[in-house]
């Protein structure tokens, strides 16, 4: 009895496999950047291969391993990143169980996302063509924000066909307003 | 026409348009394009990456074969040529540090450099000469200083990257900037505190050992390496009368002699040689090196 009413209470919500997937996503990625923020703080050796190319000590204790001109750590930028496109997600599920039309809250989604990514590039092409080291830790969070990217961009998709067979109180009520206008204007044509 | 109706009739597809959702099929995030050319742009872009990555510098550097030579010639000098060199007839470039720091443990030695700068170049060789006498080198790279700045292209290798292993002594290299300038490697606190008490001007290479004495500037005549490619010099460091061998064997002595200082003369077999006995830490000296 109790599942069922979590089935539906998911169900109402709009949960996909897609946002399951995409929150196990965000929360890797949260938990490697806090990692990462804490060993930044601390001081302290990250658990790491170091074998040629691999090298997490080289990256994260480079120049590039700060945000520029803050004594913040570029994981920190991360932690915020990922936390924030979750938030997102979240405001997007809430809105689409109230109804609400959600193509504003995904199309910002994109945009945080697009420029995560952009970030992401940045870094990567410092660890490959500056530093000449990985960080294993790093490309982790790397791949991580590429899956919530990329699950964004299929949710954005994906509001297209959500919407075809939507039927919540916003759309009834343009439709109403709609058929109001066209009856207004048939009765006009008449007149005239 | 009432102009009431009118205004409604001319609005009245305006409004339609606001209120109304979209069908499908019809906004640009719409079909496969945004995803396939989200997936298109980041792969493209990684490749770039990759294939911007693995150009080389210069077309000079050595090959992965001559550089496992190089560096074999290098690491292992004949003591002999040691011996014979001494002190090269040089003065080090050695000053006591303000003040000394006691030495707990493991000593340490500290480098700051930059893979652009020419007297970086020139020490780094006396460097690796006199670390090898007491530990090993992996991962060292060929590298060239800047091809803009004085001595150009003064082929060395950089710490970048590098690491070292000691029963005696750690090393820790610090390489700020690339060969581009771009910036590189941070100084640690440590490091931070050596530099403002013994070169607040931040020149560099510097070198401290154990916090007992340290370096501004190379040891090493920076001009007799310019010009030159990493197979000849090396090759010539099993011979004591070249003059670019003189120079980097008799700096590397200096060094030899201060971190044996901070040993307690470990091991002996490198300390008690006679090319390390009795040179000990001398007054500042207007050698041949320079820094930045």
């Amino acid at each position: 009895m109790a599942e069922s009413r979590v089935a539906q209470l998911k169900l109402s919500m709009g949960v996909h496999w897609r946002d399951v997937l995409f929150f196990l996503v965000t929360f890797l990625g949260v938990v490697t950047s806090l990692y990462l923020t804490i060993a930044h703080y601390n001081h302290l050796p990250l658990a790491c291969a170091q074998n040629g190319l691999v090298d997490c000590a080289a990256v994260t204790q480079s120049a590039y391993a700060q945000i520029s001109g803050t004594p913040l750590p570029v994981s920190a930028a991360g932690l915020g990143w990922f936390t924030v496109i979750a938030a997102l997600r979240l405001a997007r599920l809430r809105m689409e169980a109230a109804h609400l039309d959600t193509t504003a809250i995904r199309l910002a989604a994109l945009s945080v996302g697009a420029a995560g990514i952009g970030f992401v590039l940045y870094l990567f092409y410092v660890e490959l063509a500056i530093v000449h080291r990985i960080c294993g830790w790093c490309t982790a969070a790397h791949v991580f924000a590429l899956g919530a990217f990329l699950l964004t961009v299929a949710d954005l998709q994906q509001e297209t066909k959500g919407q075809a067979v939507e039927s919540g109180p916003t759309v009834r009520r343009a439709d109403g307003i709609r058929h109001l206008f066209e009856r207004r204007a048939a009765q006009q044509r008449r007149g005239r | 026409m009432s102009k009431k109706s009118a205004i409604a009739l001319s609005s009245a597809p305006r409004r339609r348009k606001s209120m109304r959702r979209q069908p499908p099929g019809r906004r640009w995030w719409d079909g496969p394009w945004l995803m396939v050319g989200s997936i298109g742009v980041v792969a493209a872009a990684i490749l770039a990456i990759i294939v911007v990555s693995q150009r080389q510098p210069t077309a000079s550097l050595p090959s992965r074969s001559e550089l496992a030579t190089v560096l074999d010639q290098v690491t292992q000098v004949p003591p002999e040529v040691f011996n014979a060199i001494g002190s090269g007839g040089t003065n080090s470039r050695l000053t006591p540090d303000t003040p000394p720091t006691p030495i707990q443990g493991k000593p340490k030695v500290h480098y700051v450099g930059a893979e652009f700068c020419p007297y970086c170049a020139s020490e780094r060789w006396s460097l690796i000469v006199a670390l090898s006498r007491f530990g090993t080198f992996e991962n060292l790279r060929a590298s060239q200083s800047s091809a803009d700045d004085v001595y150009p292209n003064t082929p060395t290798f950089t710490f970048d990257g590098s690491q070292y292993t000691s029963p005696y002594v750690d090393f820790v290299a610090v390489e700020t900037a690339t060969r581009e300038h771009t910036p590189l490697q941070r100084l640690s606190a440590e490091q931070q505190a050596l530099m403002a008490a013994n070169n607040p001007v931040g020149s560099i290479p510097f070198v401290d050992i154990a916090g007992q004495v340290h370096s501004v500037g190379s040891g090493v005549d920076t001009s007799l390496l310019v010009g030159r490619t990493w197979p000849d010099i090396a090759a010539r460091l099993s011979d004591p009368t070249d003059r670019a061998t003189r120079s980097i064997i008799g700096n590397a002595n200096h060094v030899t002699a201060a971190i044996c200082q901070a040993t307690g003369n470990q091991p002996a077999a490198v300390c008690s040689s006679p090319a390390v006995v009795g040179l000990t830490v001398q007054s500042p000296s207007q050698g041949s090196g320079g820094a930045l």
